[in-house]
């Protein structure tokens, strides 16, 4: 009697750790999911300059454009999140980011004003503590992510990020929105150069299979940052430009380390 | 003792009738679910369709369509072993195989005259009703649910629309934003009203509230006269969506 007793509940064990199995996502699922969430911080940014641009160049026809392609990624890595996040039981803290994102996206499709921009950049702030959360959480979870969490892929995310916050700083500083967002140019400015500093330190970039590509990204991130202090021209529209080829230069250099 | 072995024969045989007839009623219920599903595949490569030839998303849209048409012809296939055997039901069903054939080649094919391609999903439309309409009589299904997967049907129908023709009109250069919004208004009255039918079901609530918060942001869009291609982006979430919400409410209903 005590040996069956046994073998049902060694099958009941058997059958539970089964499924617990194969509803764990494998560690390469998390890593995807990680840098999905990093990529939604870079997009957001990307999403309040659109909007600071359309306060001041509301006919420059780059910015429906742009906007339309972070919309899209946005979209694409909250279905490629939703998948992950719903078998490591963080759906409330998913959920808590979608609705900000939601938030978000409704703001996207309204005529900003210097009065509700200040709106987007709070929401736009909210939605990376919220993923600060998630990430943490995830950590936790998933040591391996850790690593990857202090590696200089992590960094770089942030540089991307940076370019567009830059980017947006700059028009604050030059058509004053608001006084408390003033100081946001030159904090992300000194951001950016130390990220840029820390990866050159760590010898990321020797380790770059594609140098041409390094030098190139390095060679517009002079030329974006003469242009943020050109007294000269007006500018506006370049570093807009600028900072989009940055941003993809960056997310080249991912894959090509990855 | 002969008499109660009778008895147990014709008790075995209405047993088994009833099982039979229960088997077929299943099977008609999930052929007619699965041909509303086609309403809304059908519906939404459409917009798709829309999004490739104005180079909105020309790749996201490709992949869009080829899955949902494979979808469109798999569920064709799984309906002709589910359809009643009933003659002017398997004569109408052959009509719609060879309708949905021609539309969805027509899919595919980059060149298809958009005007040309109306044509043919309207005829793919006409035939769906008018087979749902039949099939609705082998059933027994409630009033208020058949109302509710009506009423969802109705949103991607009003939605999809909204977009095609925001599409064309914006490319065109001349909007008619009052005809749009309406329809996105008749949307978001009938996702108001699947809302409130489901409330109590969390999980479905969710997914039913964030398909109305699409229908606003197109809403939304469109009276601030954005492009479309910003609406477009959040489409194929919202059409991931509306097929998740009809597979949860049909399930529900799934004898």
């Amino acid at each position: 009697m005590k040996k069956n007793q046994l073998f049902i509940y060694i099958n009941i064990f058997l059958i539970l750790a089964g499924q617990g199995f194969a509803q764990s996502p494998d560690s390469l699922s998390i890593v995807k999911a990680y840098k999905h969430l990093l990529d939604s911080k870079v997009q957001i940014y990307r999403i309040t300059r659109d909007k600071a641009y359309e306060i001041y160049y509301p006919e420059f026809d780059l910015i429906q454009i742009d906007l339309a392609d972070a919309v899209n990624i946005m979209e694409d890595n909250f279905m490629q999140l939703e998948d992950v996040l719903s078998k490591t039981g963080n759906e409330r803290e998913y959920n808590s980011l979608l609705d900000v994102w939601n938030n978000i996206r409704y703001y996207t499709l309204v005529k900003p004003t210097r009065k509700n921009f200040n709106k987007y950049y709070y929401d736009a702030k909210t939605f990376e503590a919220q993923l600060n959360v998630l990430l943490k959480k995830l950590e936790d979870q998933y040591p391996d992510i850790k690593h990857f969490g202090e590696s200089d892929h992590f960094k770089l995310y942030a540089f991307r990020a940076g370019v567009f916050l830059i980017n947006t700083g700059y028009l604050i500083d030059k058509f004053p929105i608001n006084k408390s967002l003033q100081q946001l140019f030159e904090s992300e400015l000194n951001k950016a150069e130390t990220l840029l500093q820390y990866a050159k330190e760590k010898g990321y970039f020797q380790m770059n299979k594609n140098p041409f590509l390094l030098a190139k990204m390095l060679n517009n991130w002079k030329f974006f940052k003469y242009n943020l202090h050109n007294p000269l021209f007006r500018t506006d529209r370049l570093l807009f430009s600028l900072a989009n080829i940055l941003n993809h230069e960056v997310e080249k250099l991912h894959i090509l380390v990855n | 003792m002969r008499s109660f072995r009778r008895m147990l024969i014709l008790v075995m045989l209405v047993v088994l009738y009833n099982g039979m007839a229960q088997y077929d009623l299943k099977k008609t219920k999930k052929a007619f679910y699965l041909l509303n599903q086609n309403k809304i595949l059908t519906q939404q490569s459409m917009t798709n369709y829309y999004s490739r030839q104005y180079k909105l998303f020309p790749v996201n849209a490709q992949q869009n369509i080829h899955s949902a048409a494979e979808e469109i012809l798999e569920n064709l296939d799984s309906v002709s072993t589910l359809l009643p055997q009933e003659k002017n039901l398997l004569a109408d069903f052959e009509k719609l195989k060879n309708l949905t054939e021609i539309f969805v080649s027509q899919l595919s094919n980059r060149n298809t005259n958009l005007k040309d391609l109306h044509k043919s999903k309207n005829r793919v439309l006409k035939k769906l009703d008018l087979m749902l309409e039949t099939l609705v009589m082998f059933t027994d299904f409630d009033e208020s649910f058949l109302e509710q997967i009506q009423k969802l049907v109705n949103v991607n129908q009003n939605l999809q629309v909204a977009m095609q023709e925001y599409i064309r009109q914006y490319d065109e250069g001349s909007v008619d934003t009052k005809n749009i919004i309406s329809m996105l208004k008749d949307a978001g009255k009938d996702m108001k009203s699947i809302r409130d039918y489901y409330a109590k079901d969390k999980k479905l609530a969710q997914i039913l509230r964030h398909i109305h918060q699409d229908i606003q942001l197109f809403h939304q869009g469109i009276k601030n006269g954005y492009a479309p291609k910003i609406m477009v982006a959040s489409l194929n979430k919202s059409n991931r969506k509306i097929l998740e919400a009809y597979s949860i409410l049909t399930q529900k209903q799934q004898p």
